[in-house]
């Protein structure tokens, strides 16, 4: 894919709303252009943020499976 | 210590590179309504979600190297892989035809959240408030493809409109988005 093809794609890119095929396309591109791992950067930081529009707090029985997942000591899972 | 500042930030992830467990705990009360929050609205189902929320938060506590502070926030960062996820979710399930059931039960779900941060609270407002600011031409194809986890063509059809006319609204919006974040909310962080 070169770069007027790539670029085109940069901001359905980090919605992740390409095909596969078409997304690994974009992202060796990316790898390989300075401009648009740049351009790709920005655009998925503000990407990011529209999860932030939409918060929804999880139950505690998810939290204490996490933490308890990742090791955590039993006694500091309950402790907030 | 304010939870998001720049310090606060670049701090957890030392914490976290070393392998502090108050510090997963931290960032878990953190962001974990975001994380929760993008995997529901994406999949609009509570067991995906909640798998997803494990798998991003435990991807994170075995391989805190792979964020990079200096290319942006946590919350962002999160966000995206829970994205990720949803959207690997939905298109794995094919649940995009279930969707209109599943959002109906999803109305139930999603109470207001009392028990929420503060913090989160106030950074949803400020997205809503720039995701608002775009005009419709490039805030609707932006909502459909994030939020339904679907490809740019999906939108396309969706809304009747040319691929290469999708893929420069999504891509000025972003860049509005970007603009707009960059002087509002990062402004405050830093």
């Amino acid at each position: 894919m070169d770069h007027d093809g790539a670029s085109e794609l940069l901001g359905v890119y980090v919605l992740d709303a390409c095909e596969e095929a078409e997304a690994a396309e974009v992202r060796a591109h990316v790898d390989t252009c300075d401009a648009c791992s740049t351009e790709a950067s920005r655009l998925r930081e503000a990407s990011g943020w529209l999860g932030a529009s939409e918060p929804a707090t999880p139950s505690a029985e998810l939290r204490s499976r996490i933490l308890g997942a990742a090791g955590q000591p039993y006694d500091d899972i309950d402790g907030s | 210590m304010e939870p998001e500042s720049v310090f606060w930030e670049r701090r957890l992830h030392r914490r976290l590179l070393e392998g502090e467990h108050p510090a997963f705990a931290d960032l878990y009360d953190q962001f974990a309504a975001v994380v929760f929050g993008v995997a529901l609205r994406v999949t609009a189902n509570t067991q995906a979600a909640e798998d997803i929320c494990q798998t991003v938060f435990l991807e994170v506590w075995e391989h805190p190297e792979r964020f990079d502070p200096s290319k942006g926030a946590w919350r962002s960062w999160l966000a995206t892989l829970a994205h990720h996820g949803g959207v690997d979710w939905v298109r794995r399930e094919k649940a995009a035809r279930l969707r209109n059931d599943a959002e109906a039960e999803l109305g139930h779900e999603r109470v207001p959240d009392v028990g929420e941060a503060v913090e989160s609270v106030l950074m949803a407002e400020q997205t809503r408030l720039e995701l608002s600011k775009l005009s419709d031409d490039e805030r609707l194809p932006i909502r459909i493809a994030y939020f339904e986890g679907k490809t740019y063509r999906q939108v396309a059809q969706d809304l009747s409109l040319p691929e290469g006319t999708v893929k420069s609204r999504i891509r000025s919006g972003l860049h509005h988005m970007a603009d707009a974040l960059d002087s509002e909310v990062v402004g405050q962080e830093t």
